[in-house]
């Protein structure tokens, strides 16, 4: 990781990413504002496509950044930061999810077995209005959903994306498969 | 559909593991000839293989509002314990009001002091110095958490310096005050002189039309904190009206620091 120095001339004109995370670490305030600043767009398109409701994305944003800032001396730069942040993302809108359990609404409260077409459940559809790729990812069931999002929109394979939902290998490819087909479905119609 | 081995549910069934790259290779070769010749399986497979596609280039999405005031907040609270050991029952409520508005208020000058002292020197000749010598110990994520702290010794951290602003002799940033009750409002009033001097030296460089509304929105805090004040004065022990004045004072130093801001963001 890059680290900035007083005797860094381009410090002043050319802050990084990298700088502003170990100043951040550090403590400083301004610095983690700028980090935020940076992420906070990719931190809440992955919290608004695995939850499919941009109020609770945005609820989940803000909690990923306060951990962020808690955890953040812990980060030792043996990744990008940005893989760092987005697997603390990813397990900050997971937990909420089982912490939310009983609240079964904050992340849809369709039975997951069911295959409901996303269509019917895209928020704001409406009879032969065209559906993009995200109107139709966030009708579909919260399980495939998130196997979905995390495999072929955010790049995790089956195996990283088992031992996060507690699912198996198969079980994460037997739903990619399934969203992949629903979502043909409702982009066709 | 087709006159070949297989058959269009036979493709079904495999496209899951021809997608994932899991059949061998004689498998592979009798999905790709079935789908050579079949205009039903060819349009699912061009179909699946555009929503992948698709989606590793889905955009990144923007927040319908800025989330930094929360998450600021957020960081803010925990990092002071907001309650003490009080020495007796009958005070207590007296004094948890006090200790928080002080704490409160501890917590809001450690956020802006850093802004203060950050924006005044950001034009001198040592300002990468200056901004990470800011870097507030006592307030920063290790601080919540020993055992974190002792892990940072592995992170990259800037290098100590004086706090010494380059335009003027005496510091900036005075250490935070120990939280007594009669420190609690002047650790406030001190903080809001600073940056309001930020304010008014920044203020040419804001459109007149901002700094109208920054002004306007100041001018009504103002009047809140002055009621507040008056009325602790005639009921000083009640946690609604602390509860009041610390948030009008909070409200003020949010609005100052993100004043102070504005030049640099423009």
């Amino acid at each position: 990781m890059t680290v900035a120095t007083v005797d860094n001339p381009t410090f002043t004109t050319s802050r990084s990413d990298a700088d502003d995370v170990a100043l951040a670490a550090s403590g400083d305030r301004l610095a983690f504002e700028r980090v935020y600043r940076t992420h906070v767009n990719r931190v809440f398109a992955v919290c608004a496509r695995m939850v499919a409701d941009r109020s609770v994305a945005e609820e989940l944003t803000q909690d990923v950044f306060v951990r962020a800032w808690s955890k953040l001396s812990l980060y030792r730069g043996e990744s990008a930061f940005t893989t760092w942040l987005h697997r603390l993302t990813v397990n900050v809108v997971l937990n909420a999810r089982k912490s939310e359990g009983r609240n079964r609404s904050r992340f849809g409260s369709e039975p997951d077995e069911v295959d409901t077409l996303p269509h019917a459940r895209a928020s704001g559809w409406m009879p032969g209005m065209a559906l993009d790729l995200d109107a139709a990812i966030a009708g579909l069931p919260p399980g495939a959903r998130q196997v979905f999002v995390l495999h072929d929109v955010e790049g995790y394979k089956h195996e990283e994306i088992a031992e996060m939902l507690g699912i198996t290998a198969g079980g994460s490819k037997a739903q990619l498969h399934r969203a992949r087909l629903l979502l043909r479905e409702a982009l066709n119609r | 559909m087709t006159m070949h081995a297989m058959d269009c549910a036979a493709f079904d069934e495999r496209l899951a593991d021809y997608l994932e790259g899991d059949l061998d290779f004689a498998a592979r070769r009798e999905v790709e000839a079935h789908v050579a010749s079949c205009a039903r399986c060819a349009a699912l497979l061009r179909d699946v293989e555009h929503i992948r596609v698709s989606a590793a280039e889905l955009p990144e999405l923007t927040p319908s509002t800025d989330l930094w005031g929360g998450i600021a907040r957020r960081i803010d609270t925990p990092v002071l314990p907001l309650t003490r050991p009080t020495p007796n029952v009958v005070a207590g409520r007296r004094n948890f009001d006090w200790v928080r508005r002080a704490a409160i208020a501890a917590a809001l000058v450690a956020v802006t002091a850093g802004v203060t002292y950050t924006l005044t020197v950001a034009h001198g000749p040592r300002a990468a110095q200056t901004i990470a010598s800011t870097s507030p110990a006592s307030n920063g994520p290790s601080s919540t958490d020993t055992a974190q702290r002792e892990d940072m010794a592995a992170t990259p951290r800037m290098p100590e310096s004086p706090l010494a602003n380059p335009r003027d002799t005496e510091p900036l940033i005075s250490p935070n005050p120990p939280l007594t009750n009669a420190s609690a409002a002047d650790t406030y009033s001190r903080e809001i002189d600073r940056l309001r001097t930020i304010f008014a030296r920044n203020r040419s460089q804001l459109d007149p039309r901002t700094a109208a509304i920054i002004e306007a929105n100041l001018k009504v805090i103002d009047e809140a904190i002055a009621q507040s004040k008056a009325a602790l004065a005639q009921d000083p022990a009640s946690r609604f009206l602390n509860n009041q004045l610390n948030s009008a004072l909070g409200k003020k130093l949010e609005l100052l620091h993100t004043a102070a801001l504005l030049p640099n963001r423009t």
